[in-house]
Order: structure tokens, then C-alpha cells, then sequence
């Protein structure tokens, strides 16, 4: 009976690893044809060099205003089956693909993926994370999605942000060579380990709060100026990389809200230069949010 | 890779140069049908291209881009589905490597055989026995369970061994003597 399975096997191995003289040249040219016309989603954190950085804040001048927002669903459950993360779903009721921002009336909520790329209407977006139906309402003209992981403001490169993949843990020391904290599911010892990134100071937190009718963590940190890091900083990483800083002094709010057993991770980085009303425009979109 | 991430097109051509052949070749005996594997070989290299720069750990390059051209895979086999009830059968240019008619019979009824699996249960069946990638790899890759890659291995395996133990196997070998 071993002898014939184990032959069985043998047969069915071989069958897979059987030469079908695959010839990638063509599918080869065309995916660089298409990457000749395709944009990279830019990094988060800007090469540190001071040119890139007066160019940067020169894009953060121009666009006046910049707020970035961090969404990562942990699920303590099971992870989504790849092909539920991440990539933009379709609706009618996003806004155009292209062009600047526009006035429209509220749409009726619907569960997405996440709102298509384009300027986003004002009213209520709806979305999907880790299984998780989630919509937040906007109530001011010029978000924009970048119909993946991330919303911006003014169609900057800096907004809100739905991780395409759950933060696992927080960097101890999130400079090169970077030294990971340990993993947790625990909304408490995710804020806690926040607080003590180096590069970064405590300005308030962990306190807490609710959001969308659940208990929160909210954690606020400021990114130094003079950080320690040479060219890049982390701060918190999940199983294939790490989120960091747009850019040095930025300050960061972080919501780590419980639902349902799993874990909605939010965060916002707010520009030093970046107009006071913004802060307060960036919390009513997550006192806005509902959970389904 | 670090001058691709930084948006050279160039660089990038060399390192898609390097992954391309084995990316068809994953993906086509996932998908079981060369011009789905074109696509979601295609679609998976412009996506590492896309997001490259979002890549923090090159280290982890290879589980990544994997887990991009899974990606594809399941949607060209989401497309399959819905476009064509009928995959057509996979070319094998090659005999096998222990030769005969025997094989002939073999090929067709694993061919049917896997075709009955799903994407899920194929792609852990290719990861693993044909790119060697071990289960604890393959869950990570998939983003289950390692008990799930293990239960869809077994599952696979016996399906594919089932085939082979088919009652009209025999007899089919024997009218091709």
C-alpha cells in the first residue's frame, strides 16, 4: 500500500516538475510596456537628503495643507485571503477618477474595497479591511484616494491611509539596524509600545477614547527633527515591511480601536506646517467613522 | 533592486528579466492555461513594479512577490471562470521525464485531476512540490493557516493520486500497449 502511494506520488511529482519550456519573452515586453506608462505608489518617508526635503515642503507649501491618516485592520482572526487585499473596488458612487475636487451630493454608503482612485466626493465613503465594513464621512472638499490603502488632502501624497497589511508590532528601535518589538494582538500593549519609539516624543496618550462606538487607544507622538536614523525610520512593521514617517517633525495620531474581537489601526501624521484647523478636520473624519 | 525601488525602469527590467520565466512557469501550472498565466504574470510584475517602493525589507522580496503573482493567479482564475467554462489543456512540448505511453494516459487523467481542484488547493500543491517552498513558507506566502496549507496539500495529493488509481487507468494503459 506505501509502495504504491509513495509511486503514486512519485508519478504525480514528476508530472508537476515536467518540462513545458515556458517562454517569458513576451509576457516580458508587455508588462515593461505597461510599466513604462505606470507610476510607482511613492514610499512614505522622503529621502532625508535636504534638497528632497525643501522640495518636499515646497509640495507641502504649495498644497497648504497635508494630514496623513493611517488605517490598519489587525484582525485577530484568521488573515483576509490574498485576494481580499488591498486594489481598488468599483462603485457608482465615487467620484470621477480625475481631476480636481468636487462638490457632490452625498452618496449612499457602500462597502468597497476602498474608494476608487480620484478626488472623493463629500459625504460618506465606505470600505473593506481584513473583513472588517468600515465608512468614514467627508465633510470638506479635496480628499483624494489613491484607491488602495490611503486618502490624501489636496491630492498631496500625504492623507489618510488604510494599511494594506496589519502592523504585527512596534519597532524598539526603529533605526538601522532595526531591533522589532515583540508581536501583539492587544490594543493596550501595541499603545504602550508606541510611546517609546526612538526618534519620537510623547505628546499625549494612551488615552481612552471611542470611535465609531468602540473602545480605543489614542496615542500622539511627534517625529524629531533631529532624528537618530540615517535616511529612513521605522515605526511600526507587519510581516513585509514597516510604516514610517512622511517627513521628520511630523506630529502623529494613532487610534487602535477594538472591533469585534479585532483590531482597526488608524493613524494620522499632521505637517509642522500644516494649518491648525486641519487636526480638527482629520478627528471629525474618525469621529465619523461607523462600523458595519 | 534599491535603484528599482527608487523608479528605475531600467533596473527594474533586469530584476523582472530574472523572475519572469519561473513566474510563468508558477503560474501556468496553477492556472492551467498559458494565456491566464501570461496575464497574471504580467499583472504580477507590474504590481512589484507599482509598489515596489513600499517594499521595506528586500530580504523579504521573494515571499512578497510571490504573494503578488497568488494575487493574479487567483484573479485570472476568478476571470477563467466566468469567461471560460472550458480551460483548455495544457501543452507539453516535452515527454516526461520517465518516457512512455503510460504517461500519456498519466498526464491526461492528472490533468483532469487538478483541473477539478481549486485555485487555492493548486496553488499550495505548485508552491510547494513544485518550487519547494516548504508549508510554513506556503502559509506565509498565502496569509493562512499553516494547518490550512497543510489540510489543502493533503487534500490535493490525494485527489492527485486518486486519478492514478482509477479503475479505467489500467485499461487505458493496456489499449495503448
Amino acid at each position: 500500500m506505501t509502495t504504491e502511494r509513495d509511486r503514486s506520488t512519485r508519478i504525480v511529482l514528476s508530472w508537476l516538475h515536467e518540462d513545458a519550456h515556458e517562454n517569458a519573452e513576451r509576457v516580458l515586453l508587455r508588462a515593461l510596456d505597461e510599466v513604462d506608462t505606470t507610476p510607482q505608489r511613492r514610499s512614505w518617508w522622503p529621502a532625508r537628503r535636504y534638497s528632497d526635503m525643501q522640495t518636499y515642503a515646497k509640495v507641502a507649501l504649495a498644497a497648504a495643507v497635508a494630514v496623513a491618516v493611517v488605517v490598519a485592520a489587525i484582525s485577530l482572526m484568521p488573515r483576509a485571503p490574498v485576494d481580499e487585499l488591498g486594489g481598488p473596488g468599483t462603485s457608482a458612487t465615487s467620484a470621477p477618477p480625475t481631476g480636481g475636487p468636487t462638490v457632490l451630493p452625498s452618496p449612499s454608503p457602500v462597502v468597497l474595497a476602498f474608494p476608487p482612485p480620484g478626488s472623493l466626493a463629500i459625504g460618506r465613503h465606505s470600505m473593506t479591511r481584513s473583513g472588517i465594513h468600515m465608512s468614514i464621512d467627508l465633510a470638506t472638499e479635496g480628499w483624494g484616494s489613491d484607491g488602495s490603502f490611503k486618502i490624501v488632502k489636496n491630492l498631496t501624497d500625504a492623507g489618510f491611509i488604510f494599511w494594506v497589511e496589519a502592523p504585527d508590532g512596534v519597532y524598539e528601535n526603529g533605526c538601522p539596524p532595526v531591533v522589532k518589538g515583540p508581536e501583539s494582538e492587544d490594543a493596550a500593549v501595541l499603545a504602550a509600545a508606541i510611546t517609546g519609539i526612538p526618534g519620537t516624543s510623547l505628546v499625549s496618550g494612551p488615552t481612552d477614547v471611542t470611535v465609531g462606538g468602540h473602545p480605543a487607544k489614542e496615542v500622539v507622538i511627534s517625529i524629531a527633527e533631529d532624528s537618530p536614523c540615517v535616511g529612513v525610520m521605522y515605526l511600526w512593521y507587519d510581516e513585509f515591511g514597516g510604516r514610517w514617517p512622511d517627513s521628520l517633525g511630523d506630529t502623529m495620531i494613532v487610534w487602535i480601536v477594538e472591533v469585534d474581537g479585532a483590531l482597526v489601526w488608524i493613524d494620522a501624521a499632521l505637517r509642522k506646517d500644516s494649518v491648525a484647523s486641519l487636526e480638527q478636520e482629520m478627528r471629525d473624519i474618525v469621529a465619523s467613522i461607523e462600523f458595519e | 533592486m534599491i535603484r528599482a525601488q527608487r523608479g528605475d525602469r531600467a533596473a527594474f527590467g533586469l530584476l523582472a528579466a530574472e523572475i519572469a520565466t519561473r513566474f510563468l512557469a508558477v503560474s501556468r501550472r496553477i492556472l492551467r492555461d498559458i494565456d491566464l498565466a501570461e496575464d497574471a504574470t504580467q499583472q504580477a510584475l507590474v504590481a512589484i513594479w507599482r509598489d515596489l517602493p513600499q517594499l521595506r525589507d528586500p530580504a523579504r522580496f521573494d515571499a512578497w512577490s510571490y504573494r503578488l503573482l497568488v494575487r493574479a493567479c487567483y484573479a485570472e482564475g476568478r476571470r477563467s471562470r466566468t469567461w471560460t467554462p472550458n480551460l483548455r489543456v495544457l501543452a507539453v512540448d516535452e515527454p516526461s521525464v520517465s518516457g512512455g505511453l503510460d504517461d500519456i494516459v498519466y498526464r491526461d487523467q492528472l490533468e483532469t485531476a487538478i483541473r477539478r481542484l481549486s485555485v487555492d488547493h493548486r496553488t499550495v500543491l505548485v508552491l510547494h512540490h513544485y518550487e519547494d517552498l516548504t508549508l510554513e513558507r506556503v502559509a506565509q506566502i498565502l496569509g493562512i493557516p499553516l494547518g490550512t496549507a497543510q489540510s489543502r496539500l493533503h487534500y490535493a495529493m490525494r485527489a492527485m493520486r486518486a486519478a492514478l488509481d482509477a479503475d479505467d487507468r489500467p485499461a487505458a494503459a493496456e489499449a495503448l500497449r
